[in-house]
Order: structure tokens, then C-alpha cells, then sequence
């Protein structure tokens, strides 16, 4: 723990650990300082835009950048964390919460949409994750670097200054487990990339693709739980990103970006989703069967309701999806890809 | 296209990270991505339709 680290300043005891969940076989983080973090500031405090003379001190002490990254004030997870403040059992293992939470400022503008910064912006991003994939999965402590955005007060940002985050956990997270030992044991049954099958299996249907590239391929999946969930899939067998040349690196930038300019337009305001990239642990496993790819969820299932994860999903984990993928995807298909400004 | 990296610390022991880059190879670029404005047919040839667009 640092010490000169505020979360540690406020002279209330402070909890994080990790508890492991003996029922779901899952790690649970607990970090009870994050309940004191900035919640929607005006634009005027906004913690993440550059500091300005005589203004209040932002994260940033520069009035200018392109990209920053920064270690997150309120992490779930810390290089030094504290020891756990409960004793574990046998039934209920206790770890600190090691790990590294960093925040990645996309734009010094407080109100830039992603939608309207150009390509280069996209691939620059890009570039930026891809050194931080490496750069933290170097670390021994760290067995998967995980880079996702919450875009949008629908799914619980609480700073509107456009940023995503990049979590380096001391373990593989659930989620991302179960799809790769699926993949493990296609790969032993069929001898081939589960990803790989997936994406042939789509392209040779055709009717949930949203868009492509010469290396990556858009689709709503076959079996996508939300209305409008776009998978971005490498058409080669990429594990990650370390694979990616300067090709690959524009490709993604440019259906990235024609992703969300079309997401950005289909409704005519700013669409709010969680992004996630999937990519291969950086514990030295996974090289055959992981595959990279990113996966999109946006809470709306039309311009004006939201899909809820409530009993079944919340409770039981099995996801209806009021709409069909084919009939989404010909309408993200149909929305033209450009800002939505442009078009009133 | 270089990148370039600015590690600071910050006063209670974060550390921050400035990327930079050399812009000139950028914008000469273009690139096309097929679904960018297409009809919206369905079917396998949709795919491969359509002028892509410019972004």
C-alpha cells in the first residue's frame, strides 16, 4: 500500500481483498473506498480534463495532451494492496487485491465523441493499448490484462470525459475462463480455434454481419444476448494484440470507428455500450485457442428502452434477447456511418 | 508512425503516463471498410456489396 495514495487518507479504515465465491468458483473484489469516488462532477471540475492555469488541479498537470494514462485513484486492484482486513477459511480463501487499475484518457476534450475524432485518433488508441497489454502482462503478479469502456450513464459512468480503463488482474476473470476453455476443448475435440469456426460459421451465413475489413470481421453473433451486441472478430488467428502489425493496428482503428459512428447514429444520440477486449491471458496459456476479439454491449434495445438484466439474467444467468440478431444487424448495416450532427 | 512515451509521478506516488505521437504517416492514409453504407441485404453476398466507406 502507498501510503501517499488519498484512498488512504481519509482516515477511514479502508477494506479490499480479494473473496473467493466457493458456489460460482469466482474471485469477488472488494474495495470499499470506491464508494468515495467522484461521481458525476459538473464539466468545470471534471477530474479528467487537463489542468489549466489557475484552475483547480485535474489528474492531468498539463493543459494539453494526445493520449494519457494513469494509475486509477480509486482502484479495485493496487501493485502494493493492503492485507486482506478479514481472516479466510478453507471454504472461503482470502488474497489481497493485487493488481493494477489504470484509466486511459482518449481526449483532452471534455466533450469530444469518439464518433467524431478522426481515424488517427482510433489508431493511436490502439497503439496505446496494445503497449499497455504488454507492458503490464510483463508483470508476474498479473495473469490477464483486461481493456474495456463504459460509455454512457446507462451502464454507470460516473465521469462523462471520455476515457476507458484497463484492469490487470492476478487472475483469469470468469467470464473470459469460460470462453476460453470452450475454445480449449474445441480446439481438442476439432482441432481447430473456436473463434476461428465461429467466424467462418458467420461469414458463410452472412446475414449478422455489420461489417468488414481485410482483418477484421463486425457481426451480432448468432447467439448475442443483447439487441444490438457487436462482436469485432480478427480474421486471422491473433491471439492478441501483441500479434498485430501496423496493418492490423489501422484495420481495427478504422472498424472501430465505423462501428461507433453507426451505433452513433442509428438512434441520433451518443449510444452508450460497455466495450471489452478478449485477448490471451498473459500467463503464458492460451496461445492456440485464444483469439482476439472485442465485444460490444448496449443497454438499448430501441431508441428509447433499455434492456435490464433482471431475474433471469441477474439471478439465473441465462439472457433473453427480445429481437433477432439477423434483423439487427440489417439495420446497423443500413445506418449510415456518419455523425449524427451531420444529418439535422 | 512513432510512439512516443513520458512517464511521470505524480505527488502521492501515481504514475502517469503521456503518449505522443508522430502524426505524418496519418494522413495520408485512407481506409474503406465494407458495411459502411450498404443496402442492408441480407444473405451472403451482402458482405462483399457496397462501396464501403471513407472514415
Amino acid at each position: 500500500m502507498n501510503p501517499a495514495n488519498p484512498v488512504f487518507q481519509k482516515g477511514v479504515e479502508q477494506m479490499s481483498e480479494l473473496r473467493w465465491n466457493p458456489l460460482l468458483k469466482e474471485w469477488v473484489i472488494t474495495a470499499t473506498h470506491r464508494q468515495n469516488r467522484t461521481f458525476k462532477p459538473p464539466k468545470d471540475f471534471c477530474p479528467l480534463c487537463p489542468s489549466q492555469e489557475g484552475g483547480f488541479p485535474t489528474e492531468v498537470p498539463a493543459e494539453d495532451f494526445d493520449i494519457v494514462v494513469f494509475e486509477n485513484r480509486f482502484p479495485s486492484l493496487q501493485a502494493e494492496p493492503p492485507e486482506p482486513g478479514i481472516m479466510g477459511s478453507k471454504l472461503y480463501p482470502v488474497r489481497p487485491a493485487q493488481g493494477i487499475c489504470e484509466v486511459v484518457l482518449f481526449t483532452p476534450e471534455h466533450e469530444g465523441i469518439m464518433s467524431r475524432q478522426p481515424l488517427s485518433k482510433f489508431e493511436k488508441l490502439v497503439k496505446v493499448w496494445k503497449d499497455r497489454y504488454l507492458e503490464l502482462g510483463a508483470k508476474d503478479y498479473i495473469d490477464y490484462v483486461y481493456i474495456f469502456e463504459n460509455r454512457g450513464e446507462e451502464v454507470g459512468v460516473t465521469l462523462h470525459h471520455p476515457h476507458g480503463q484497463i484492469y490487470a488482474y492476478p487472475f483469469i476473470p470468469p467470464i473470459i475462463e469460460r470462453e476460453l476453455d470452450s475454445s480449449r476443448e474445441h480446439l481438442e475435440k476439432e482441432g481447430e480455434c473456436l473463434y476461428c469456426r465461429v467466424l467462418k460459421e458467420e461469414i458463410n451465413d452472412g446475414r449478422r454481419i455489420v461489417a468488414s475489413n481485410d482483418s477484421f470481421t463486425a457481426v451480432i453473433p448468432f447467439f448475442a444476448r443483447y439487441s444490438y451486441e457487436v462482436h469485432i472478430y480478427a480474421n486471422q488467428h491473433f491471439p492478441s494484440l501483441k500479434e498485430f502489425g501496423p496493418e492490423e493496428e489501422r484495420d481495427l482503428a478504422a472498424i472501430l470507428k465505423l462501428l461507433i459512428m453507426k451505433y452513433d447514429n442509428l438512434f441520433g444520440f451518443i449510444f452508450p455500450y460497455v466495450m471489452c477486449i478478449h485477448q490471451q491471458p498473459v500467463d503464458g496459456s492460451g496461445f492456440e485457442y485464444s483469439h482476439f476479439h472485442i465485444e460490444f454491449y448496449p443497454p438499448y434495445r430501441t431508441a428509447d428502452k433499455l434492456k435490464y438484466l433482471a431475474g433471469s439474467e441477474a439471478g439465473a444467468g441465462s439472457f433473453i434477447n427480445g429481437s433477432l440478431a439477423e434483423e439487427k444487424a440489417e439495420e446497423l448495416r443500413k445506418t449510415v456511418p456518419v455523425s449524427f450532427e451531420r444529418l439535422a | 508512425m512513432k510512439m512516443h512515451k513520458e512517464e511521470i509521478k505524480k505527488e502521492d506516488g501515481r504514475y502517469l503516463i503521456y503518449y505522443s505521437f508522430d502524426d505524418e504517416d496519418f494522413a495520408r492514409k485512407d481506409c474503406s471498410v465494407k458495411g459502411g453504407n450498404e443496402s442492408g441485404e441480407s444473405g451472403k453476398s451482402s458482405i462483399s456489396k457496397g462501396g464501403g466507406a471513407d472514415v
